[in-house]
């Protein structure tokens, strides 16, 4: 028997020992498990999408068979339940909602979608149904993390503009006074159509999207498709997108002539490329002009002999055209041959966007920490970025230990909202 | 949980913004049965009645097998995850609160073999305590879970469930998927470990004596 008191011992620790209280994060850490089940379970549903095929055409003959030769099914579309507040409240379809003024409202769906109503805004659940949920912004912004189910369709509206989405995550906002419409994705796609638009505008990836109604105008709206903005002249903090400029978008080379047609960024220092989609854009021809050339001398003896502008030309230009392969040898060319010019700086955090554009996480981690050793003109981006690359990889404690930095660092950075989001979880 | 009646009864006249009120989420009930059928459907509800259940305990049992509140969320999160990934293998509902601590368990044991391989590398950070706590209390619960780190994750686990979290031994049993016989053999050995570690330390043996 042993001589030792275990009893008194585990009384002490219980004592002794932290308790275990989750206390204002209870209903956060609620709340990511249902969504982290809903995730694996869509991302189930895909995979098994293929083999299921053929069960799928079976079965809709039969539903075909059943509409054709069975009476009518009673009653009306199916509802899709929802509840809100960290209350569990049930939702009331036509109901107004909006948080309390210290904090945010979650919206939580039966199918495992959430809705995350910013503080001073205010939405609207106009129709929830499984085949059909739609939504008003009636003003500020919203995070949206819609779970896809198959023939499901999720419509939120926000000014004159409707966005249309599939499953994905975003944030969305509606600025009634000054007729803005932005919209920050972070994962999959939606179809944004209204004024000016009414092709619809596809945004996908973690791409940015602004859209101003003026006056009886309409701004040409402005997207930023990958590789987006970030420019030593011009980092753009979101509040860019009142000026119609959207918070990440896309540069015209270094060096190339600004379009005509285009508006300014906030800054003026560098002209924004509002429609990258557009085939003949003056941006698009002077990169591509300026491609050219390079190749024109040789990519190899343009490398080692162009100078630091040109380079950096070459770079920009290279991106801007999808060349990433081109544009990374030129920016290693640049840090290279020209390390500590003014032309070289943020090459490192472009170094890490072209390798996270090309799914390499790691090695852009490792950029981003060198725009950051280097206090580089991009060093709170690099943050910013590294910090979704860190949580896109799993490694949430690292992100948060890294989103509590870039808060402490620049707690009005372009990523504050993820940095807070990431270190509240 | 919607059943069918409910939703016929709820899904009439939803129109724009003037639509009758839902009906609310019907709770899940609260026995273990229907909770095992939600979470076999994987319902929002049910998954929500599981974390509102079992968070604490699980959270608490985590905390002290381990000895910090440090990466406790994101290892009750994994805890949960594998509880509804696994629910299908679990053949008796009335079990699920054995389910749920069994499968803690397993998530506390690969967490401490991969601490003590982290600590073998010299990645393992050393825990400091709450800087509230007395450092003299403080410093004796490090040295108590510096015993347990040195014994292997099994014992440590069983040593704790038993002594600390106060599980009886066919609890543990049960838990742990073994018989009485060996959660037995294996506490015995662990307290054998434990005494012959902590023996050696009068800071401790008085903190163990309930001195300080």
């Amino acid at each position: 028997m042993s001589g030792f008191d275990f009893e008194g011992l585990g009384r002490r620790l219980r004592e002794d020992l932290p308790v275990a209280d989750p206390g204002a994060r209870y209903s956060e850490q609620r709340l990511r498990l249902i969504q982290a089940v809903a995730r694996r379970r869509a991302g189930s549903v895909r995979r098994t999408t293929l083999v299921m095929g053929f069960a799928a055409a079976v079965a809709a003959a039969l539903v075909l068979w059943l509409g054709v030769f069975s009476p009518a099914l009673p009653g009306g579309p199916e509802p899709l339940a929802f509840e809100v507040g960290d209350t569990s409240e049930p939702g009331k379809v036509g109901a107004y909602y909006a948080p309390s003024a210290d904090g945010t409202l979650p919206i939580r769906f039966e199918d495992g979608s959430t809705i995350e109503v910013a503080k001073r805004s205010g939405l609207r659940v106009s129709r929830a149904e499984r085949g059909k949920t739609a939504l008003l912004l009636e003003t500020g912004t919203a995070s949206f993390d819609i779970v896809p189910r198959p023939g499901a369709v999720w419509e939120i509206a926000a000014g004159p503009y409707l966005v249309q989405v599939t499953g994905t995550a975003f944030a969305l906002s509606w600025d009634g006074a000054t007729r803005t419409l932005g919209l920050e994705m972070r994962s999959g796609s939606v179809l944004v159509s209204g004024p000016g638009l009414e092709g619809g505008h596809r945004v996908s990836g973690t791409e940015r999207f602004a859209a101003r109604v003026t006056a009886g105008r309409i701004d040409e709206p402005s997207r930023a498709a990958p590789p987006p903005a970030e420019v030593p002249e011009a980092p753009s903090p979101p509040a860019a997108v009142e000026t119609g400029r959207a918070p990440e978008s896309n540069p015209p080379p270094h060096g190339a002539p600004p379009a005509k047609n285009t508006p300014s960024s906030a800054t003026g220092a560098m002209p924004n490329h509002s429609d990258r989609g557009a085939p003949d854009s003056a941006q698009r021809r002077s990169a591509r002009a300026i491609v050219d050339a390079a190749e024109r001398r040789g990519i190899g003896a343009f490398l080692t002999s162009a100078s630091a502008d040109e380079l950096r030309a070459l770079a920009d230009a290279a991106r801007f055209t999808g060349r990433a392969g081109l544009s990374r040898r030129a920016l290693l060319a640049l840090r290279s041959r020209f390390a500590g010019t003014r032309p070289a700086a943020g090459s490192a955090f472009l170094l890490g966007r072209l390798a996270d554009d090309g799914g390499a996480p790691h090695e852009a981690i490792e950029w981003y920490d060198r725009e950051l050793a280097e206090s580089g003109p991009l060093a709170a981006e690099a943050l910013g970025r590294k910090l979704i690359a860190l949580h896109r990889l799993g490694r949430t404690n690292d992100a948060r230990a890294v989103a509590s930095d870039y808060l402490r660092r620049f707690p009005d950075g372009p990523y504050a909202p993820q940095a807070r989001d990431l270190s509240t979880r | 949980m919607l059943t069918p009646s409910t939703r016929r009864h709820a899904g009439l006249t939803i129109t724009g913004r003037t639509a009758e009120p839902v009906v609310p989420l019907a709770r899940v009930g609260s026995d273990d049965a229907a909770l095992v059928e939600g979470l076999r459907a994987e319902r929002p509800q049910a998954i929500a009645e599981l974390f509102d259940r079992f968070s604490g305990v699980v959270r608490t049992m985590l905390i002290r097998t381990l000895g910090s509140p440090r990466d406790v969320e994101d290892l009750a999160q994994e805890t949960f995850l594998v509880v509804i990934r696994r629910i299908s293998t679990l053949r008796d509902s009335s079990a699920l609160s054995s389910f749920v601590i069994g499968v803690a368990i397993r998530v506390a044991r690969n967490e401490l073999r991969k601490r003590s391989l982290r600590r073998w590398v010299g990645l393992e950070e050393v825990e400091q305590g709450s800087a509230e706590q007395d450092p003299v209390v403080r410093e004796s619960v490090a040295r108590v879970y510096r015993a347990l780190d040195r014994m292997d994750a099994t014992s440590r686990v069983v040593f704790v469930l038993r002594h600390v979290e106060g599980l009886e031994l066919t609890e543990l049993a049960t838990a742990m998927d073994v018989s009485l016989a060996t959660v037995k053999r294996r506490l015995a050995r662990a307290e054998r470990r434990f005494e012959a570690i902590a023996g050696q330390d009068p800071l401790l043996r008085a903190y163990i004596g309930g001195g300080s």
